[in-house]
């Protein structure tokens, strides 16, 4: 009767891999450091919030820029296609992020379009250089 | 007198107070204390009174579940820090009367004081004792507003990625809460969540599924800006996802929020079956609007179709669904679109067979090749993304340097994609991908029972069969992925009225399939497994229970609209004592044809050949041919036929099953 045992045993394991139901994959951060292009810092300040931190003493203006920068470094590909399209969801979230008026709101889009090769120099642009040239480029735009 | 009177008055008062501001500070804080106790205990009688700790508010607050025999007096949560009384966890009374006593006791008024630390069941014992400002002031919790004016919330939506095709591990999904800002028009992708889950440092594996089905990992509350979940499972996993938005008024978000707050420090053992992401959120739910009781019911298993289908049930809760497409349906919706040159040109581009040229484009017309240049840079984005995917999976570590090198290739390519897409001026609409027309909470249930009268080889038999989970590919597809099957723990039992015998016909522990339809962009693998113990005939006498495995590899293609095909190499490992070493080995081949003729109708033809090459040397092969006709939203009828050739003579089979689900 051994090979009783033995069934029960492998179908046990089998039964508790896939009962993993909701879990196996409720770690975002987890499939999504080093992903698409761009590594991701999956801590946002969000996240931090829940180790209950107290980082009221940043200025709103810090926090913002930094919500700016976490948004671009996770959504650098996506943000990417979009731009060179000049619209989309990602785009559309970080113009809100920047607090882009409603009515330049298009200005913006068509510039990043427009301005895609001296936004992204080359593929190794990180997220950072992209905020930086976004910023400047919106200087000159006037946005 | 009345001039005394008048005179007396305000000397008394100000003897009074002279007297009271002279006192000495310990003095001061016993008669505060005093009177404090003198509160509490007012407060305590009336809670007794009413006792108000079985209303369903509280019990939601604590976490108390329901449970089939009644209302279960232990809290799920396992962080001893939740519970104020040592009793807590075990006494919703004790709880209660320990919170009141801190509120009332306690003097520190900063960010760790009772109230900060458990807001919601401050307002709720406000609201229910009539506990007003001045008997207990506000407290001034920094922290905590802080915390809400970031989350900014006034809505609600429960999100739910669907099953990821080739993964059955999550082929039940998941859900997940979104916290809505309406009121500001935020974009959804900047939304924060709340997701339950547990809290593992190595997330995947044999390790992490038992030791979650036992309780081994603690689960938490974590919360993370949607754009992150939305990466993590449209983009990386291709899991489309469901937005269900619900109709939470603003205060009520916000008293969850309270609780979310008091929940974020506290852990609870993690039991995938009882205890997982979907019961947590609908007891979450359940806080913010009690009356709707969505836990109930629930006793010990929760699939997140059986969340989102709870809430489409509760009355007047669901205000909007929205579908949002995985990457993989953009890609198939795009390339519907063109005709196969582009796409050949496309997926050439993409997989860099063919080097971005511009002449070569050019004779397209503009709007043709910026068609080309965004399907084109799709594709690759799901390249890199499944490549990564597949690195995870098994582990894979080639050099690092190589990695790097073939990274940096793709992000060039993608580079010139999106440049050259950007110097053209043409604007396309969005790609239409078709939204499937069934809802996961319309789907039908996962559990099933089945009742059937068969004959094989002429004898006679009633079989009842019960399914606990899930779906196979014969059940309605709407709310369901195509192509993919899951059924868990399906037990059989036969009658022969023949000879007035019962008899144990086997049980499905697990079964199976993963046969993804393959076009021209989107080419996965298929794949079947199956552990189960079920009845072979032997010989002419004897059907023999045996232990069966299965694994089998193969291709799967959508030919129509309509009818889907696949072939697969088949291995099996069969035990019994009848064989030599008490195993049987087999290889062989299965083909399948599946056949949606209408909503109501499906058929299927399936043909398997197994030729056993250790324990015993013979062949096995069955054919067969199935009819299955939808009656109503839960029950249907199946008529199958099959020729049988097993370890004796070959035998013909006819089942007609009803099939009810529940």
């Amino acid at each position: 009767m051994l090979y009783r045992k033995l069934v029960l045993a492998i179908a046990t394991v089998i039964g508790a891999f896939l009962l993993v139901a909701c879990s196996v994959t409720t770690a975002p951060t987890d499939a999504s450091s080093g992903t698409t292009g761009q590594t991701t810092d999956a801590t946002s300040d969000l996240t931090s919030s829940t180790t209950l931190d107290d980082d009221e003493d940043d200025s709103e203006e810090k926090q913002q820029e930094e919500a700016v920068e976490d948004f671009v470094a996770a959504n650098f590909s996506q943000l990417r296609a979009d731009m060179s399209v000049g619209r989309g969801e990602y785009l559309g979230s970080l113009a809100t992020l920047l607090a882009v008026d409603d009515i330049r709101k298009e200005a913006f889009y068509t510039m990043t379009k427009n301005n895609f090769s001296q936004l992204f120099v080359s593929s190794s642009t990180s997220a950072k250089e992209l905020v930086l040239n976004l910023k400047q480029e919106m200087m000159v735009a006037k946005i | 007198m009345f001039l005394n009177s008048g005179l007396f008055k305000p000397v008394v008062i100000s003897s009074l107070l002279s007297v009271f501001f002279s006192l000495p500070a310990a003095a001061e804080s016993l008669a505060e204390n005093v009177n404090k106790n003198k509160l509490l205990t007012t407060f305590v009688l009336k809670a007794r009174a009413g006792e108000i700790w079985r209303r369903p508010e509280w019990r939601a607050l604590l976490h108390l579940p329901s449970s089939l025999w009644g209302e279960r007096e232990t809290s799920l949560v396992d962080e001893p820090q939740f519970f104020l009384s040592p009793e807590g966890k075990k006494s919703a009374q004790a709880e209660l009367e320990a919170t009141l006593a801190q509120l009332f006791s306690v003097t520190e008024n900063n960010n760790t004081a009772v109230a900060c630390r458990f807001p919601a069941r401050l307002a709720w014992l406000r609201k229910v004792l009539d506990i007003d400002k001045s008997t207990l002031p506000d407290y001034q919790c920094r922290r905590l507003n802080n915390w809400l004016a970031k989350l900014g919330a006034d809505g609600l939506s429960v999100i739910f990625p669907v099953s990821v095709l080739n993964s059955p591990a999550s082929m039940f999904g998941h859900t997940f809460l979104r916290l809505d800002r309406r009121a500001d028009k935020k974009p959804d992708l900047l939304a924060p969540t709340i997701n339950f889950a547990a809290y593992a440092d190595q997330g995947r594996g044999f390790g992490f599924a038992i030791n979650g089905i036992f309780g081994g990992y603690p689960g938490r509350f974590t919360l993370a800006p949607y754009y992150q979940r939305v990466k993590a499972y449209s983009d990386i996993e291709n899991r489309d996802m469901w937005e269900y938005q619900l109709s939470y008024s603003p205060a009520e978000v916000n008293f969850m929020l309270l609780h979310l707050w008091e929940l974020l420090p506290a852990y609870f053992d993690y039991y995938f079956i009882d205890e997982n992401c979907s019961y947590h959120l609908l007891a979450l739910l359940d806080v913010a609007r009690p009356a709707l009781n969505l836990t109930e019911g629930f006793y010990w298993d929760a699939t997140p179709a059986d969340t989102v289908r709870a809430i489409a049930n509760a009355p007047g809760l669901l205000t909007k669904v929205t579908y949002r497409p995985s990457l993989r349906e953009t890609i198939t919706a795009r390339a519907e679109a063109l005709p196969l040159p582009e796409k050949k040109l496309a997926k050439a581009l993409a997989l860099g067979e063919l080097e971005l040229q511009v002449p070569l484009i050019a004779d397209k017309t503009l709007s043709s090749q910026a068609e080309i240049l965004e399907l084109a840079s799709d594709y690759l984005a799901y390249l890199q993304a499944s490549r990564h995917q597949a690195q995870d999976i098994f582990d894979l570590a080639p050099e690092a340097s190589i990695i790097e090198r073939r990274r940096e290739v793709l992000a060039n390519r993608q580079h010139r994609l999106l440049a050259a897409r950007s110097t053209l001026p043409v604007d396309l609409p969005a790609p239409q991908t078709t939204e499937p027309a069934f809802r996961p909470d319309q789907g039908h249930r996962g559990r099933r029972l089945a009742l059937r009268y068969g004959n094989e080889a002429s004898e006679p038999y009633l079989q009842f069969d019960f399914r606990w989970a899930y779906h196979d590919l014969y059940d309605p597809d709407g709310g369901f992925i195509a192509g993919a099957q899951l059924e868990f723990l399906a037990p059989s039992l036969r009658f022969y009225p023949a000879e007035n015998h019962w008899q144990f016909e086997g049980i499905n522990f697990v079964d199976i399939i993963s046969a993804p339809g393959r076009n021209y962009f989107i080419r996965p693998f298929s794949w079947k497994a199956s552990a189960a113990l079920r009845r072979y005939q032997f010989d002419d006498e004897a059907r023999v229970l045996m232990g069966d495995f299965k694994m089998a590899a193969g291709l799967s293609y959508q030919l129509t609209k309509r009818v889907a095909a696949s072939v697969y190499v088949d291995t099996q490992l069969l035990l019994a004592d009848e064989f030599t070493d008490s195993a049987a080995l087999g290889l062989g081949t299965s083909t399948e044809i599946l056949y949606t003729l209408s909503d109501k109708w499906k058929a299927g033809f399936q043909a398997e050949l197994m030729q056993y090459v250790e324990g015993v040397s013979r062949t096995r092969y069955k054919a067969s041919g199935r009819l299955r006709r939808t009656l109503e939203q839960d029950s249907a009828l199946v008529l199958e036929l099959s020729e049988n050739k097993e370890f004796s003579s070959s035998f013909l089979q006819a089942e007609l099953a009803w099939q009810y689900y529940f």
